[in-house]
């Protein structure tokens, strides 16, 4: 890639983030899923579905939508990797540079995980008591929870 | 070395005929694709273990991981300019290594599927980064680490068949890997209070532990 057209190069690293960003929030639920991690999940429970015009109603665990909600993000984002080479032929984003992109899509998937999970599960998960420490918190409580519960001890310790 | 492009013929010799095939493998010779497959991976790992002393070990694993990827990717960088770009060397049988053509460069006959890399051939930098990867893993944890090395030997092979590495290249890539997983362990050994600080950040902040 010319370095020195920019517009083409931004819409590359635009692309290239986007994609590991969905792919990060699809890979982040199945993880949470199978982790156990309540506080993390976008669907906490047993979903429920009745597909138009059935009247018989499905009910997906949160494993299998986890892996429903992963193979939906991931793979469009892992096929278009794939066949990315053969649309930009030599596109590249460099090996440093692809690191850093890559790091900063997934953190940004983190981030919105997290805060989107503490935003949508803070009703159903507010008078548990999370058993563990770190991560492990986040399989009774939400990470917004769970960071709002140690400021208070902090202030509490300092008071 | 004979038996190299011996080996590399034979594998190169099997593109061009059947077409899922040659697609197949140009995917995965992807300069992204099996790289951020792998390091998907790495983010299963970190989240995904029920068990918390078991989490606590992968992620120290893709810690190891991600470091030795970076020491791997330093390591072929550094090479580069020391023998590419300053010609450090020049004329010996070090230099020649480092400086040698990619196979579509050498011989005539290549059945080249992907596009035309400009830098020297030996070693491969991808190998590099996935084997270091890979092995990082496999030191913690066999079940994924095996995986993960499967994986690498996938883009090793893809990179010969599509005609841009010979096999000692891909060799080359994984020696060079395990030394960056050899550093990136003993830097965590050495740096211990760092490793310690650095978890505790992490599960104060409730992303690790």
């Amino acid at each position: 890639m010319d370095k020195t057209n920019l517009p083409a190069f931004a819409t590359l690293v635009w692309e290239y983030s986007l994609l590991v960003f969905i792919a990060g929030l699809g890979v982040l639920q199945v993880a949470a899923a199978y982790g156990g991690f309540r506080g993390l999940l976008i669907a906490p429970g047993e979903v429920r579905v009745r597909p138009f015009p059935s009247r018989r109603i499905f009910t997906i665990s949160r494993e299998a939508f986890g892996g429903i909600f992963a193979a939906v993000t991931i793979t469009p984002s892992l096929v278009d990797f794939f066949f990315w080479n053969r649309r930009n032929e030599t596109g590249i984003i460099e090996g440093a540079e692809q690191a850093g992109f890559f790091v900063l899509a997934m953190a940004s998937a983190v981030a919105f995980t997290f805060l989107f999970s503490s935003l949508i599960n803070h009703w159903r998960l507010r008078r548990n008591e999370a058993r563990g420490t770190g991560l492990e918190a986040l399989k009774d409580i939400t990470w917004a929870q769970a960071v709002m519960r140690s400021l208070a001890r902090m202030r509490r310790g300092l008071g | 070395m004979g038996w190299d492009r011996a080996l590399f013929r034979w594998i190169n010799g099997l593109a061009g005929h059947v077409p899922f095939l040659d697609h197949l493998f140009v995917g995965i010779a992807s300069d992204y694709f099996m790289i951020i497959a792998m390091c998907l991976v790495l983010v299963v790992m970190w989240f995904g273990t029920r068990e918390q002393s078991q989490r606590r070990d992968n992620q120290l694993a893709v810690i190891a991981a991600m470091s030795s990827l970076g020491l791997a990717t330093g390591m072929v960088a550094l090479i580069n300019l020391i023998f590419v770009k300053n010609q450090v060397l020049a004329g010996t049988a070090l230099s020649n290594l480092f400086n040698r053509l990619r196979p579509f460069e050498a011989e005539p006959s290549v059945q080249l599927l992907f596009y035309r890399p400009t830098d020297p051939s030996f070693p491969s930098n991808m190998a590099a980064v996935v084997f270091g990867l890979a092995i990082a893993v496999w030191l913690k944890n066999r079940k994924a680490g095996g995986w993960l090395l499967g994986m690498a030997c996938l883009a090793g092979f893809a990179r010969i068949y599509v005609g841009i590495h010979y096999p000692v290249d891909i060799l080359g890539g994984v020696i060079i890997g395990l030394l960056g997983v050899a550093l990136a362990f003993a830097l965590i050994k050495l740096l211990w209070p760092v490793k310690r600080l650095l978890f505790w950040i992490l599960e104060k902040l409730y992303l690790g532990g």
